[in-house]
């Protein structure tokens, strides 16, 4: 079977799932009482259907990609801080005073729900769509890819209907209130907001960049404030210092980190906070009953909390985090000049330029040993560039999860921003990608190489 | 009285602090949405923006006064030294963000690239200053691949003079002159170029390069000529040890690998040392001279954020202090 259509299958079960998770959970979380509300959550699934249904129509814009993208990024910062607030609400502090009154009207209640739903399954929708639309285009396949998503969205849908109709459900209620519900929520965006099919699933990868960025311009900036001189006066076991900060261990320690807060505070909550003493006149025995059923519903409430721990680490060192820690630095494949272009095929035995990963050329022109890299963004399209860019020496880049990495500051460079110069992005060449092979003409290269090993001119001092 | 009350029941409150935190994390994952620079629009905000300073102050106030509210709650447990331990790491942080915003909004700085004898002159300085001397602190000779030692015996430094006094400054850290920081931001060699027609001096200077570290190449013009020089520091000697090739700079006694071109054309590639001839003219190098590019900062955050960065570090331990102190009276 093409591995387009596994990919749309894959896409599409991911994304039933998701729904049917937040479905099972949520209609849980109603309960009996209260179960006339999952309509409203009906009604937002409907209203971002349709919305998905549109999204067919629209050109996959680099742009409107980039949108929804940052619109799903979005969507899971939304929810995740307010599990944040959620999970300090529910320590005692009352975060929202006189607001809380307004949360309890119906009808600000059920717009909340309505505008909830669209706003966390619309952005996926879109995007998996979109995905789903731009696969089929590439492989000429439409009415097989589409079948294949449907079908992988189906499985999970006709189950949950199956596990609904059975009423065994309400056994998860117990461990749900707002703050898990929330935290639930974050959860599942954060594993599977994805939409760039098995190139990227979750949003783990792109919640990372995010932080190494911040960290990286928060460092830099307090370096400025504080007068710290630059490389070149730096010793580099000084300079390989600063680096760590730059670097994805301590990004991705620092996210974990955050991401495992509220949990981490549920936890405590649930096994070490002591049970306060009920109120009331009851009997020794009574009290004693009291305290434990409390007891043992915020160890029930805690248990989201713990899975959500296991998951995360799990996914994250499973294989996605490993890879983010580790630089991988090809060693350059020699080229060659040939009536003065570099022709560099686009497959062959031994590698193909498609395949994400960084390739290095080498080229050498009289004593210079020029390197080249090319990599796949995600739009499908090729970055080719200097290994070198024009503020650090040329020591090149190698490649993590979703970036480049310069090599002798660390600082991370998004692929998708690769061919815009400027800062520490590797210089741009221009090169004539065909159907066969990418030509880069040889003055080109040594033109913008020339630039990089000279610094600024400056006036005479006389 | 009643409203100070309020005001202080208010801005001492966990709940305001963590609103006015979780504000500002939605300020920046939004703005990190919208622009690739957020970080960098946020300390430009603080510095010129009245809203976002006026919000950075509340958020301060509130910040001092929760540390206010946790000092006097460890107060009633008993004695004053572990309640001090308990918020020092927090006074810490508090300093350290202080002085952040006082440098993000009333920063001043200038960098200026000077030689030897020159004259510093910034807007805010009560007076001049000139340099007196570059102490450049290169290695006489240095290796190539001495890259864990650097090329520096220890860091360049210059002396400034304002006519009364003399000031050493160097790289790091920053030297309080008169309210002003001056740091030492870049360094680098200017070597000494005369341009000849036969025994006529038609041009002559010092020309500040980025050729240090030595294989650094940069590229220099002389007006209204149309060439274009390219230049690097020649190595004095090429060791090779079996497949080992090292240079060795000679700091006093420099050559330089020359290229000369006019356009495309490659008019002359060689060494200095054997002369650089085209067109009819000839370049000739003298003793270089050595510039540096220096930091002229008044900042009145810096020495805040020094200090609360002091604090922090002493705090960290001592927030645990009067836990080991605790088990051990248990």
């Amino acid at each position: 079977m093409s591995p387009f259509i596994i990919e749309a299958a894959a896409v599409g079960l991911k994304e039933g799932i998701k729904l049917c998770a937040v479905w099972l959970v949520f209609s849980s979380f109603l309960g009996k009482e209260k179960q006339g509300l999952i309509r409203l959550f009906y009604y937002g699934l409907l209203a971002s259907s349709a919305f998905a249904v549109f999204s067919f129509f629209i050109p996959p814009d680099i742009f409107i990609k980039e949108l929804t993208s940052k619109a799903i990024g979005f969507v899971f910062f939304v929810f995740f801080i307010s599990t944040v607030g959620a999970v300090y609400q529910s320590t005692g502090l009352d975060l929202f005073g006189p607001l809380r009154v307004l949360f309890r009207h119906e009808k600000v209640l059920r717009a909340l729900i309505v505008f909830s739903t669209v706003l966390y399954f619309l952005p996926d929708v879109m995007g998996s769509s979109m995905f789903i639309r731009e696969i089929s285009e590439m492989k000429g396949v439409y009415l097989t890819t589409y079948i294949s998503a449907a079908g992988g969205f189906l499985i999970p849908v006709v189950f949950t209907v199956a596990a609904m109709k059975s009423s065994k459900t309400s056994l998860i209620a117990g461990f749900f209130g707002i703050p898990q519900v929330l935290l639930f929520l974050s959860m599942v965006k954060l594993l599977g907001g994805g939409i760039k099919g098995f190139a990227e699933m979750s949003l783990i990868p792109s919640v990372e960049r995010g932080v190494m960025k911040f960290v990286h311009d928060v460092v830099h900036q307090v370096f400025v404030f504080l007068m710290v001189p630059d490389h070149p006066l730096l010793r580099t076991t000084t300079w390989n210092f600063i680096g760590f900060f730059f670097g994805s261990s301590f990004a991705i320690a620092l996210v974990l980190g955050i991401l495992l807060l509220p949990p981490a505070i549920f936890l405590k909550r649930g096994f070490f906070m002591p049970i306060p003493e009920p109120l009331g006149h009851m009997t020794g025995a009574e009290r004693r009953a009291r305290k434990a059923a409390l007891r043992a519903e915020r160890r029930k409430r805690a248990v989201p909390s713990a899975v959500f721990i296991t998951v995360v680490l799990l996914s994250w060192f499973s294989g996605r985090g490993e890879v983010a820690s580790v630089l991988y630095n090809p060693k350059p494949v020699p080229v060659v000049e040939d009536k003065g272009s570099i022709v560099i095929p686009l497959s062959d035995p031994t590698m193909n330029l498609m395949d994400g990963r960084l390739h290095k050329f080498s080229f050498v022109s009289g004593e210079h040993s020029i390197k080249i890299i090319v990599i796949k963004k995600p739009d499908w399209r090729l970055a080719v560039c200097l290994d070198a860019c024009e503020i650090c020496p040329p020591e090149g880049y190698g490649q993590t999860e979703g970036n480049v990495v310069c090599i002798y500051c660390m600082t991370p460079i998004p692929v998708e921003t690769l061919g815009k110069p400027g800062g520490c992005n590797p210089v741009p060449l221009k090169a004539e990608v065909t159907e066969k092979d990418v030509r880069i003409d040889v003055v080109e290269i040594l033109n913008k190489w020339q630039d990089v090993i000279s610094g600024q001119t400056k006036e005479a001092v006389k | 009285m009643r409203f100070l009350k309020g005001a202080y029941k208010v801005l001492s409150s966990k709940e305001l602090l963590l609103w006015l935190i979780g504000g500002w994390v939605i300020y920046y994952v939004t703005s990190a949405f919208i622009y690739k620079e957020a970080f960098a629009k946020f300390a430009e905000g603080l510095g010129k923006n009245p809203l976002i300073q006026a919000l950075f102050i509340v958020f301060l106030l509130c910040l001092y006064m929760n540390i206010a509210r946790l000092f006097s709650g460890r107060l009633g447990d008993g004695e004053k030294i572990l309640a001090f331990f308990h918020v020092a790491i927090y006074i810490g942080i508090a300093l350290f963000i202080t002085g952040f915003f006082v440098s993000a909004s009333s920063r001043n700085i200038a960098i200026r690239v000077v030689g030897e004898g020159e004259i510093i002159e910034v807007r805010w300085l009560e007076r001049a200053y000139s340099i007196k001397e570059i102490k450049a602190s290169l290695r006489e000779e240095t290796l190539d691949i001495d890259e864990e030692k650097g090329i520096f015996k220890y860091e360049p430094k210059i002396l400034i003079s304002d006519g009364i006094r003399d000031y050493e400054v160097g790289a790091y850290p920053p030297r309080l002159v008169n309210n002003t920081y001056f740091s030492i931001l870049n360094f680098g060699l200017a070597p000494g170029v005369r341009l000849l027609k036969g025994s006529e001096v038609l041009d002559e200077g010092y020309m500040p390069l980025r050729i240090i570290p030595p294989g650094a190449m940069d590229n220099f013009k002389i007006e209204p000529y149309p060439y274009k020089f390219t230049v690097r520091i020649a190595p004095s000697r090429i060791i090779e040890k079996g497949a080992l090739r090292a240079k060795l700079y000679n700091f006093n006694d420099l050559s330089y690998e020359v290229e000369v071109t006019r356009g495309e054309a490659v008019l002359f590639t060689g060494n200095s040392k054997e002369g650089v001839s085209f067109d009819g003219l000839s370049l000739s190098f003298f003793k270089p001279a050595y510039w540096v590019m220096l930091w002229v900062v008044r900042d009145w955050g810096y020495p805040v954020m020094i200090a609360g960065i002091m604090v922090f570090v002493v705090g960290v331990p001592l927030k645990f202090l009067p836990f080991v102190i605790g088990r051990r009276r248990a």
